[in-house]
């Protein structure tokens, strides 16, 4: 199978779920959001959360920081491929066209 | 203009059923669950050959967020989410004790592939004991317990040759729709 065609299956694969595609939303209106804030904005128990954004991260379209020392629980941030995603899907905004900037 | 989220929930169910459809290609979602150390090193194997094959394969350890303990990550993993199948490599006793919490759950036992070693099969082996009557039980009512030897010093495969192929016909037969 052709490797674009691959990842283009995994990727679709990856936002065919509610919960992860609202989960991409929250990233893109909250980055640096923390895991145990991310869940009360899902709205789901972290367990599941833990599983959900697991395929987002696998399909690199999150990315996570965790710091063991703090207190505070691992952050989220929504990466470029996950941008993408968002703006193909228009659930968000795509950015206005150069030559409309310089009118 | 911003689409709502079931708006677009509705397109990525179209474009990917089109897309798997135009190749008869499509993604399963596979959790690899087994014993630390040397198992752990098994599992990473497995799943980075699996996702050559497009696979999305996870593995608790390493891909579950750490913020939650492994044990209720797991439970709702296997109850409430969209997983396609499950390996479990029963070979230590937190890998017994999972099997053991789940084999019969009906939300979960049929996504399971059970691997064993082959001397603790409830057909191919010769211990007796609870565990091997509980596989005896679980392959009576739901199939899917195999036998494996990582030592490869006898005639059954290995789990990794086990998982992969299948996980490869699983995949084949969900993109035809068979499954």
């Amino acid at each position: 199978m052709d490797a674009r065609v691959s990842r283009r299956l995994k990727v679709y694969r990856a936002i065919d779920s509610d919960y992860r595609l609202n989960i991409l939303t929250i990233l893109h209106d909250e980055p640096d959001i923390a895991f145990n804030n991310l869940a009360k904005k899902v709205g789901i128990e972290r367990g599941l959360l833990a599983y959900h954004v697991g395929v987002l991260k696998g399909v690199g379209l999150i990315e996570s920081e965790y710091e063991r020392r703090s207190k505070e629980s691992t952050k989220y941030r929504i990466t470029d491929e996950g941008m993408k995603i968002l703006k193909e899907f228009r659930l968000v905004k795509s950015s206005a066209k150069k030559t409309e900037k310089k009118e | 203009m911003i689409r709502s989220l079931e708006e677009a929930r509705e397109t990525v169910r179209q474009k990917r059923q089109e897309l798997q459809q135009r190749v008869r290609e499509t993604c399963i979602i596979a959790v690899l669950l087994g014993a630390e150390g040397k198992g752990l090193d098994n599992r990473r194997k497995i799943k980075e050959k699996l996702e050559k094959e497009g696979v999305l394969a996870l593995i608790p350890e390493d891909d579950f967020a750490p913020d939650v303990a492994p044990s209720i990550t797991e439970e709702a993993v296997l109850e409430k989410s969209d997983v396609d199948v499950i390996f479990i490599n029963v070979e230590s006793w937190g890998s017994v004790t999972e099997f053991g919490q789940f084999h019969d759950e009906e939300r979960i036992a049929p996504k399971l592939r059970v691997f064993v070693p082959h001397e603790y099969h409830p057909l191919y082996g010769t211990s007796i004991g609870y565990l091997t009557d509980l596989y005896l039980t679980h392959v009576v009512k739901y199939g899917h317990v195999y036998a494996h030897d990582d030592s490869e010093r006898t005639i059954f495969p290995c789990s990794e040759k086990i998982i992969i192929k299948l996980t490869l016909r699983h995949k084949m037969l969900v993109a035809l729709g068979k499954i």
